[in-house]
């Protein structure tokens, strides 16, 4: 096909197009630590990567698979080979042209165990890659997989940006991110803003000329904001703000449903937590509708996933709020009452709860669950972390006693590196055999009851075994101004669509 | 002769004075930033823990920014880079770019607001310090005022006030609103204001001046000055100087602390919050630049202070 | 009149000028006051709020039932109350009709796209419930069923529980009461093991059963017929009643838009002209709810502060455009206008705002639009005092394991 049959209807899309318009600010409660999908950890990092890069396939707005640098994505008749054709014309947002050796160099980035990937999980199923020509790769699968283009999701790099080979977190791209996405890095701000400029060469007329990413550490402070129209959108809504963002007639107000829930964990590698009766005791101390009420709108849990997941065990209770239970667990753990405290071996049951500082809403449950707690029988420090003390103490050395946290997920809702004995966030060391077998099967089923029933079998045994207080869900909308048109969210990406987003 | 002897002493005391000085700069640069490395070290987490959570890209990366070394190693480094003219690269707060351009950035944004919050503290020091008592303990409370209370109670009633108007129709959205998110003179204004009056500076000065003219008023170089009819506040002012120099120079150190809460709360983007960032992403390259920078600014401004007081405070002056 | 551009220029005298200026309440103060209600029952309402006694006097109870949209107990009632009440949950029940329906077309077509084949319990279940819908379909439409059609032998097959089930329903129709069926429905009619639990199939005819039985064809008539819905007038609830799909009380968008002078929203499924049209509605309830409120009248201060008339009769238009959109397949505009609707205080919780319909609407149009996982939690309101919509929350479910059987899983702190 000529550049020229290519171009015309790019050309008359742009002549046709709306003039692009106006500024969409958003807030962060912190900014992205780093711009590369390759070391991405935070929800704040994926939104800032669906700015600025695309992957082969995306979701398209019914959330089917869809091509979007991929033209095509064909596999051969025993599914183990996937021949993948790169749309012609496009390039990245230094004006050079992407091709399929970007997609191969990526793959092979990612899979190369040097550049300690955060994201390598994403192509693990891939075998080997081969470049046939500019345009064409073939790659070749570990096992046979009808359904592999649904794993052609992850963000394609230039391999002409990176200095270094291989490629090391700390390579200029990080200052310097260069994508095909929608949007591309104009700029960081002194404020720890970062402006993304729409990327004059993506084959889609943009409605929203720039996109401001703000850090507002505040959350109280960002509603404000938006409702001062400082701000055009906020990603996530305090529950307690939700009922004065719907009154307000500029604002509306976008279900943004990430399954999750909140949770008390412990570190299953300190007593007496190693103790499940101590867990148990302490879930049963817990009032947890009473930790809910003040900070806002939610459903209490028993286990793993929120109340409306496929895989939730509706015949799990939570644990009750019993007083009496909980002394019998503590009395059968060797805990006497000495005074008002529960006491083992002379010395008085101590907890420390920590909690990130940026966890919204963390410090009214922690100061009301040391009253609880304390009331009860047991005596509990209280300690917010910021991002590196919570990475290095929780992450990194397991030192701590209990954590006050949340998890977010897709809509896979897969828990297997939160629950797995060798789940690289099971940073709490929960360790239970049937378990792994359960997420084990469960992930290799393709039978929906199957998958259910392992799953709901995980949540009786997880929240028997107690390694974390399961919570509750919050309600979770994002808020957009109503000068901001033609707004759909992505339920976990959030700004997969913002291409057709508009500016009034 | 004795005029030349004289002026010998005088340039030799100047140069001795500003040895002295930079040998404390030297001294305080080194100290202010092995404290850091020891302060930062002390605190959980690093640069490394930030930017991952697989534990072998955290233990790359520590090996790769040096993190991993003992802190005489990790601090020589920096001594002797830093001497070398490279500060090196920022780890977490931008990461990648060079610690001494953001620094000279950030400095460029911070030192007006430094400047103006002195010059408002000696500005208002000065009048007030003719007052006598009552303006003296008026100024202690209003020093003891909790200063960023009140700054947030200021911004919140102009926010909610100019939003009514601009919501009845009264007013069009000013350039300041809403603070302290968008960038104006009003919010560099308040800074500077809350900045004078947060660091307590007001009150100091208030004191030194009120001090130095119940000393002048009984000095005899004054009293022979109004025995010979000629005006005496030319002598008092000059008089004034030297000591209010000092304390002035004092104030700078109090007035870069105070730096780092004003810009957090005004959301200004200098220096004071740069360290404040750089401190909490465990940036140390950064935070050690900063705190240098900072002491050699402390340093500068003891200097400066020696200088005048030597050059015009006729009893140092013609001190043997 | 604006003040002069240097006050906005100066904080402090914006500051001391506070104490001059009246607090702004969003609309300029400058909205004129709509008199187009004035003609219906709100309308009435305001001007003598004493009449809602004498119009909820016949059954108080069933009409605080009907206000709370506590529709089953509602519908137990011999009164006006009680027979909307079945409307409208028959109404309800179509509606999950439709869904289980689709999700059922939607696990098959799934299972068969992603190499899952659903086990053969599972397919003779969706056989049943497609040919139930069938044999309804050539019920309406006067047909006589194809002789040795595969989907008619496949029934007539059915085993012994099932064609026993399927025989209670054919009753419960027939005399328009759903009786004992209610009580089964929670209960799986099959079930078969797995290595870690069991395959558990629920009655699929349960939901059409209960719409079919409840559906009462004529609708009732006088004020005990209007208040608490969203037809204003007597006029606009006939002319909705000839012209909608389904019942009234869950309408009368349309006229009531004309009567406020808004345009009614374009023929294209474009979720932006629902939002666009939310701004003119409550551009014009928003002077007229402040306006009755500012009267001081205790006993309006209830009936529009307290009950939330006039937001309620907002929803109950919103959820009939969204209705409508569905019917007319604008399924990402009627998921807009059911989203508007939602009272935000209560975002998970059938209340006087929120009609339960409101949220199988949602689940309806995000269904059919690919967000299955997110029906899944729209329903989630509906299903917690229903336990009979355990059979299509499960499908639903597997609906939503299939889709993203393929996909990585990612999940992230905080």
């Amino acid at each position: 096909m000529s550049s020229a049959r290519v171009m015309t209807p790019l050309l008359l899309a742009a002549l046709a197009a709306p003039a692009l318009a106006g500024s969409l600010r958003y807030a962060e409660d912190s900014a992205p630590a780093i711009v590369n999908p390759l070391y991405s950890t935070t929800m704040a990092e994926a939104r800032v990567n669906e700015l600025l890069f695309g992957g082969l396939y995306a979701d398209d707005r019914d959330l089917r698979a869809t091509p979007l640098i991929a033209e095509s994505a064909t596999l051969n008749a025993t599914a183990d080979e996937l021949r993948i054709t790169v749309r012609p014309g496009l390039t990245w947002h230094d004006g050079k042209p992407l091709t399929a050796r970007d997609v191969a160099f990526t793959v092979e980035t990612l899979q190369d165990p040097k550049t300690l990937s955060t994201e390598a999980g994403r192509v693990d199923w891939v075998q080997s890659v081969s470049v046939v020509n500019d345009r064409e790769l073939v790659l070749k699968l570990k096992r046979p997989d009808p359904q592999a283009i649904d794993k052609l999701f992850f963000k394609i790099l230039p391999a002409h940006a990176f200095a270094s080979r291989p490629v090391t977190r700390a390579d200029p791209f990080r200052t310097k991110p260069v994508g095909s996405g929608p949007y591309r890095l104009a700029r960081f701000g002194d404020d720890n803003s970062i402006t993304f400029a729409a990327n004059p060469s993506y084959p889609k007329p943009l409605g929203v000329s720039e996109i401001v990413m703000r850090e507002v550490s505040d959350k109280s402070y960002q509603a404000k904001l938006l409702l001062y129209e400082s701000l055009e959108a906020l990603v996530r809504v305090l529950p307690r703000d939700l009922a004065v963002l719907q009154k307000s007639r500029k604002v509306e107000l976008y279900p943004y449903q990430t399954n999750s829930w909140w949770y008390i964990g412990f570190n299953l590698n300190a007593a007496p937590f190693d103790d499940e009766r101590v867990r148990q005791a302490l879930a049963c101390m817990t009032d947890v509708p009473s930790l809910l009420a003040p900070i806002g709108t939610g459903q209490t849990l028993s286990g793993p996933f929120v109340r409306s997941s496929p895989y939730y065990n509706h015949d799990v209770p939570p644990w009750p709020h019993d007083e009496g239970r909980a002394a019998e667990l503590m009395k059968s753990a060797g805990f006497t009452k000495v005074g008002e405290y529960w006491s083992r071996d002379g010395q008085a049951l101590t907890v420390t709860v920590s909690a990130h500082k940026t966890l919204e809403s963390a410090q009214e449950v922690v100061i009301n669950l040391q009253s609880q707690w304390r009331a009860a029988g047991v005596k509990v420090d209280v300690e917010f972390l910021d991002e590196a003390a919570w990475k290095a103490r929780i992450w990194k050395q397991h030192d701590y006693d209990v954590v006050l946290a949340q998890w977010s997920f897709d809509r896979n809702e897969d828990v297997r590196e939160q629950l797995h004995s060798t789940g690289a966030r099971n940073f709490g060391s929960y360790k239970n055999a049937e378990v792994d077998a359960l997420l084990d099967s469960a992930r290799a089923s393709r039978d929906p009851a199957a998958r259910k029933a392992d799953l709901r079998k995980v949540h009786a045994l997880v929240h028997e075994d107690a390694p974390m207080i399961f919570l509750w869900s919050l309600d979770s909308y994002s808020a957009v101004s109503t000068k901001v048109r033609d707004v759909v969210v992505h339920p976990f990406a959030y700004f997969s669509f913002v291409s057709d987003w508009k500016m009034q | 002769m004795g005029a030349s002897a004289m002026s010998v002493g005088r340039g030799g005391r100047l140069a001795f004075a500003a040895l002295r000085r930079v040998v404390a700069a030297v001294g305080s640069v080194l100290g202010a930033t092995l404290l850091l490395q020891a302060l930062v070290g002390l605190a959980p987490g690093d640069a490394a823990d930030l930017a991952a959570n697989d534990p072998a890209l955290r233990d790359a990366l520590s090996a790769a920014w040096g993190l991993d070394e003992p802190l005489l190693t990790r601090w020589s480094r920096f001594v002797l880079g830093a001497l070398g003219g490279d500060l090196g690269e920022s780890l977490t707060v931008r990461p990648g770019a060079s610690v001494w351009s953001l620094i000279t950035a950030a400095a460029g944004r911070s030192s007006g607001l430094v400047a103006a919050a002195l010059a408002l503290g000696l500005g208002l020091a000065l009048p007030l310090g003719f007052g006598g008592a009552r303006a003296r303990r008026l100024t202690l409370v209003f020093s003891a005022a909790p200063v960023f209370l009140a700054l947030y109670a200021v911004m919140t009633g102009l926010n909610e006030g100019a939003w009514a108007l601009i919501e009845a129709g009264k007013m069009e959205r000013p350039g300041w609103f809403a603070l302290p998110d968008a960038d104006s003179g009003l919010r560099w204004a308040l800074g500077a204001c809350a900045l004078a009056w947060g660091s307590s500076s007001l009150a100091e000065l208030q004191a030194a001046t009120a001090d130095e003219l119940t000393r002048l008023r009984r000095a005899p170089f004054v009293l022979a000055a109004q025995a010979r009819g000629e005006p005496a506040w030319p002598v008092a002012l000059r008089s004034l100087l030297p000591p209010l120099s000092e304390v002035a120079a004092s104030q700078v150190a109090v007035t870069l602390g105070g730096l780092i809460v004003v810009e957090r709360a005004l959301q200004l983007n200098g220096a004071g919050s740069l360290f404040w960032q750089a401190c909490r992403l465990r940036d140390l390259p950064l935070a050690c630049g900063l705190a240098a920078a900072a002491a050699l600014v402390v340093a500068g401004a003891r200097l400066t202070s020696d200088l005048t007081r030597l050059w015009l405070d006729p009893r140092l002056r013609e001190a043997p | 009149m604006r003040s002069p551009r240097w006050l906005g220029s100066c904080g402090w005298a914006t500051l001391l000028t506070l104490c001059a200026c009246s607090g702004g309440d969003g609309d300029g103060g400058a909205a004129p006051v709509t008199t187009a209600l004035d003609e219906t029952w709100l309308g009435e309402l305001r001007a003598d709020p004493s009449r809602f006694t004498a119009w909820v006097a016949s059954d108080r109870e069933g009409f605080v039932l009907l206000q709370q949209h506590r529709l089953e107990e509602a519908a137990t009632r011999d009164s006006v109350a009680g027979l909307r009440a079945r409307r409208e949950l028959s109404a309800l029940y179509a509606q999950l009709t439709r869904l289980q329906d689709l999700a059922y077309d939607g696990v098959i077509a799934e299972s068969s796209a992603r190499n899952a084949p659903p086990s053969p319990a599972f397919l003779y279940f969706s056989v049943l419930a497609i040919q139930d819908r069938k044999e309804r379909e050539r019920a309406a439409a006067d047909e006589r069923p194809a002789e040795g059609e595969p989907l008619t032998a496949a029934f007539m097959e059915a085993t012994e529980p099932v064609r026993q089930r399927y025989a209670a329903h054919r009753a419960a129709r027939d005399a328009r009461d759903v009786g004992a069926l209610w009580g089964l429905a929670a209960t799986p009619l099959w079930t078969e093991p797995l290595p870690n639990g069991e395959r558990r199939l629920y009655d699929p005819f349960f939901y059409r059963t209960v719409a079919l039985s409840l559906a009462v064809d004529a609708p009732a008539e006088g004020p005990e017929a209007l208040v608490f819905s969203g037809c204003l007038t007597a006029a606009d609830a006939q002319a909705e009643a000839k012209a909608s799909m389904d019942t009234p009380e869950l309408g009368c968008a349309l006229a009531a838009l004309a009567r406020l002078g808004i345009a009614p929203p374009p023929e294209v499924d474009d979720p932006q002209s629902a939002s666009d049209l939310v701004v003119s509605l409550d551009a014009a309830l928003d002077p007229w709810t402040r306006a009755t409120l500012a009267a001081g009248d205790p006993a309006i201060a209830e009936l529009f502060g307290d009950l939330r008339l006039v937001e309620r009769t907002r929803a109950r238009w919103l959820l009939a455009l969204a209705r409508a959109d569905l019917h007319h397949d604008r399924p990402r505009r009627a998921l807009t206008f059911a989203r508007l609707a939602v009272d935000l205080s209560t975002p998970r919780e059938v209340s006087p705002v929120n009609h339960p319909a409101l949220f199988g609407t949602m689940a309806e149009a995000q269904a059919r639009t690919g967000y299955h996982r997110e029906a899944l939690d729209a329903l989630a309101p509906v299903s917690l005092h229903r336990p009979d919509l355990i059979g299509l929350t499960e499908l639903l479910g597997d609906w939503a394991i299939l889709v993203g059987l393929d996909r990585h899983g990612e999940s992230k702190e905080n």
